[in-house]
């Protein structure tokens, strides 16, 4: 029972629990914690060492231009102050300043761009000019102004770091107005204005957690940009004076020294380089840990392997496509685990089993694309031809041309900054040169796919159509090479029924036009019933049943294809539905 | 038939494009053009139609999530249109929501404990810690899931949990938008069979909004079906489903696939909408630009 991860608190809240799941996800993130520890590391020393160290940060010393000594770990300067007591000063300053940088810049970025992202129009257009406003204004050149007005000997750091963050906050702004503009659409938004909750509990306690990993790597690039932004400042008179000093200071003071006494640069140097390392990684340590779905392991690590096929016998029929004991691990999971499948020219293979049986990952094996960390096993053969192995210049003989791909999502998979004639224009010249006749071509494809009046389509963009449009359009690509075997993975889910029976229709009369074969995958088995000559039902990463259409409808053999057709939603009342289509038959 | 527990009476909703769009002649919008449903206590009204037919416009009017732009919706005989007040209150404690798709439907930085006491904590209400065990039994999860974040589950178990967050006030009605369209088909099967002994147990009533007509035939006591922003038929789901009126009821019933290899060989072929045809169109919105 998990009676340590339930709320104990009433009335209910959930911040206990989810500030000690970031804790423990931060903890495995080991450079996150390190560059932590070497931040906490400087910060105490910043603020312990000067009081028992022996020199102050302005005091005058006899040695003058000393390289790194006993005494003098780092050196001194030409007026004989001791480096090590100047860094130290340094280090307090710029961390002070470019902490508090960083949080005046978010805390004015973030309110402003949820604000604006959240409520939209008049509210966004106003911020949006304010970040404008605030992007024309230069830096440098407010900064030499409030130089020449300030009193010498510069100004606090609260003023200096207020004057940064006022001036550095438009990024962040930016980016989190960006992102809230995406999410405020999300029906998790909308679940919680239905139970009730206001405004600035929706932008608390929903739309900041949710930016909260892009916060922290804005913050984490303020942080080094306010470090230099800083040093900058210094040198232009306004912000940290001499005799005081930051790391910043330091270093463009050492600039004409670097070959004369290169220690007083290196020193500082490096200490701003490992403190933006050092921010770095813990912010991005803190960003895994605050959102739940980052993979911790590099997704780019692993490369794409493949088992050595078990070579088969070679007593197999032809057919368009053979596969035998086909395998796909993920790393130590199989997920595929040694399944056969035949199609015979002109044939409809349908492929059922619920989401995770393997189904889709067996279709993207036929064609090679695998995802990157799966290993694949076994052998595929089209047309009589071994396809494991292939390079990537042999698969575009066969990728596009003689196995054609329809994906589910018509909205995804046409590219949307290109009219329907551009598409199809590409896919035609995989063949070479562009035929003269190439839009009397293309209307042809279309008007294949029951499209009314294609010509008009032509200069069209994706998302000027329907889904069922693009679904249709996404089928008249796929025939453009004339293809032996299709490839249609839950090509009508995202679809309305009725679209989805003329999706269904244009599909079988493409088919037909053609005479390609067709792989095609499903999770509903009553969709295949009317398009399928053969169906293997999956399940587990099994193929549990491998028959024809009838046999698997009438006569099926396992109890778990009995169980899918048990649950298919028909009408309960069949004779209507069934009398109904007889109807639409008299009326055509 | 008892008293009513929601009802809306004539509601419209038309939208009028941004200026852009206008001046490109794009018109009014009339995504619902005077729309009155009823769902008794303990009953199910379920809605039918395709994308762009006003079925989410409906839902998300009467849930306050869009202003009407007429018509009212009351809520156990308290008028909540404009969800102000007490009633207004009283109405977002006893309607709850599911939506279609259980991967952007949960806040995905919340644990699923945190989900379930999100609406007594946005009601201020007192939600004891056994309750989160309570709501996972109810809809089947292990109670260990509620220390868990949503990614952890799948599509029919995410389902769930929306479901648990749904019971968590026992509301009196709760809005089904899409539940199972975006599963698969056993997982659906599940969620149905959930809902209706959900249904038995606590005599919740439900607005079940769905495309798909065999989906929401399943749970409904009776069906709308809508198009074009209308209400194109309405009645007992037996009487719908077995002498259909409307031509496009007619149409959405025939494009439900049936598991029968001969049904579907003998279809004729669906290559254009079956409604509506040429000659035969729906009524413009009979309340013309209320803008």
């Amino acid at each position: 029972m998990a009676t340590d991860t339930v709320p104990t608190d009433e009335p209910a809240t959930g911040g206990n629990g989810r500030g000690r799941v970031i804790l423990r996800r931060f903890r495995r993130h080991k450079l996150g914690v390190a560059g932590l520890a070497v931040l906490v590391l400087l910060a105490l020393v910043a603020v312990v060492v000067p009081l028992v160290w022996p020199y102050g940060h302005g005091e005058i010393t006899p040695d003058l231009s000393q390289p790194p000594s006993a005494a003098h770990p780092m050196g001194t300067d030409t007026l004989g102050r001791d480096l090590f007591a100047q860094t130290l000063r340094g280090l307090q300053q710029s961390l002070l300043i470019a902490t508090t940088v960083t949080v005046v810049a978010c805390l004015i970025g973030v309110t402003l761009g949820v604000i604006a992202g959240y409520f939209g129009r008049f509210v966004d257009a106003a911020v949006m000019r304010l970040v404008d406003l605030t992007l024309t204004l230069p830096t440098i050149a407010i900064a030499a102004f409030l130089g020449s007005v300030v009193p010498t000997g510069g100004v606090n750091w609260l003023a200096l770091s207020l004057v940064l963050g006022v001036l550095m906050w438009t990024p962040v702004s930016r980016l989190v107005r960006g992102i809230v503009l995406s999410l405020r659409s999300l029906p998790f938004v909308d679940a919680a204005r239905v139970m009730g909750a206001g405004n600035l509990q929706i932008m608390t306690r929903h739309l900041i957690p949710n930016v909260a990993d892009h916060i922290i790597v804005a913050a984490t690039l303020l942080f080094g940009t306010a470090i230099l932004a800083e040093s900058g400042l210094s040198f232009l008179g306004f912000g940290v004076q001499p005799p005081d000093t930051s790391l910043g200071l330091l270093v463009s003071n050492a600039q004409s020294a670097v070959l004369t006494r290169p220690w007083l640069f290196y020193f500082p140097g490096l200490l701003i380089v490992v403190i933006v390392l050092a921010v770095n990684y813990a912010g991005e340590g803190l960003r895994d840990a605050a959102n739940p779905k980052a993979a911790l392991a590099n997704p780019l690590r692993t490369a794409r392997r493949r088992r050595d096929a078990d070579t088969p016998p070679d007593d197999t029929p032809r057919g368009v496509l053979d596969v035998r004991g086909l395998t796909v691990d993920f790393g130590d999971q199989r997920v595929v685990k040694g399944v056969d499948l035949h199609i015979d020219d002109g044939e409809v293979l349908a492929l059922v089993g619920e989401s995770g049986s393997g189904k889709s990952v067996t279709a993207l094996s036929v064609v090679g694309l695998l995802p990157p960390d799966a290993v694949g096993g076994g052998s595929v053969r089209f047309d009589g031809r071994e396809l494991t192995g292939l390079n990537f210049s042999q698969w575009r003989e066969y990728r596009g041309r003689r196995i054609a791909v329809i994906l589910q999502d018509p909205s995804t998979t046409l590219n949307p900054v290109l009219t329907i004639a551009t598409q199809f224009k590409d896919s035609m010249r995989l063949a070479g040169p562009l035929p003269a006749d190439h839009r009397d071509r293309i209307v042809a494809l279309l008007d294949g796919v029951a499209i009314k009046d294609p010509a008009r389509l032509l200069d069209s963009y994706p998302h000027q159509l329907s889904g069922g449009m693009r679904q249709r359009i996404a089928i008249a690509l796929a025939m453009v090479h004339d293809p032996d075997l299709i490839i249609a993975d839950e090509p009508t889910t995202a679809l309305d029924v009725t679209v989805q029976a003329q999706v269904m229709s244009t599909l079988a009369l493409a088919r037909e036009r053609t005479g390609a074969a067709m792989l095609f995958i499903t999770h509903d088995l009553s969709l295949v019933a009317g398009i399928a000559d053969q169906v293997a039902v999956m399940r587990a990463g099994e193929v549990v049943e491998h028959a024809d259409v009838d046999t698997v409808f009438y006569r099926p053999r396992h109890e778990y294809t009995r169980s899918l057709l048990a649950l298919a939603p028909s009408l309960a009342l069949a004779p209507a539905s069934r009398s109904a289509a007889a109807d639409i038959e008299e009326d055509s | 038939m008892s008293e009513p527990l929601l009802r809306t009476v004539d509601l419209v909703k038309h939208y009028r494009p941004p200026r852009r769009a206008r001046r490109g002649g794009h018109e009014v919008v009339h995504a619902l053009c005077g729309v009155s449903v009823q769902v008794a206590p303990g009953r199910t009204l379920g809605i039918v139609g395709e994308s762009g037919s006003g079925k989410t416009t409906l839902l998300r009017t009467l849930l306050g999530l869009e202003r009407a732009t007429a018509g009212t919706v009351e809520f156990a005989g308290r008028d909540v249109t404009a969800m102000r007040g007490d009633a207004g209150r009283m109405f977002r404690a006893d309607v709850s929501v599911v939506f279609q798709d259980p991967y952007t439907s949960l806040d995905p930085r919340m644990t699923v404990s945190d989900l379930l006491s999100q609406p007594a904590r946005i009601q201020r209400r007192r939600f004891p810690a056994s309750r989160v065990s309570e709501l996972l039994d109810q809809v089947r999860l292990p109670r260990v899931s509620a220390g868990k974040f949503p990614h952890e589950f799948s599509g029919g178990q995410r389902q769930r949990i929306a479901i648990a967050r749904a019971l968590a006030l026992e509301p009196r009605l709760i809005v089904l938008d899409e539940p199972v369209s975006a599963l698969d088909v056993s997982v659906q099967a599940e969620i149905v069979t959930l809902l209706r002994e959900l249904q038995e147990q606590r005599d919740v009533s439900y607005l079940f909004v769905a495309h798909d007509l065999a989906v929401v035939a399943d749970l409904s006591h009776e069906v709308g079906v809508m198009y074009g922003g209308q209400m194109v038929e309405h009645g007992a789901t037996s009487r719908v489903l077995s002498e259909p009126a409307h031509p496009y009821t007619r149409a959405l019933l025939a494009a439900v696939p049936v598991p029968d290899p001969r049904i579907e060989r003998a279809k004729p072929p669906f290559l254009r909408p079956l409604w509506p045809t040429e000659d035969d169109r729906p009524e413009p919105c009979p309340h013309g630009n209320l803008l």
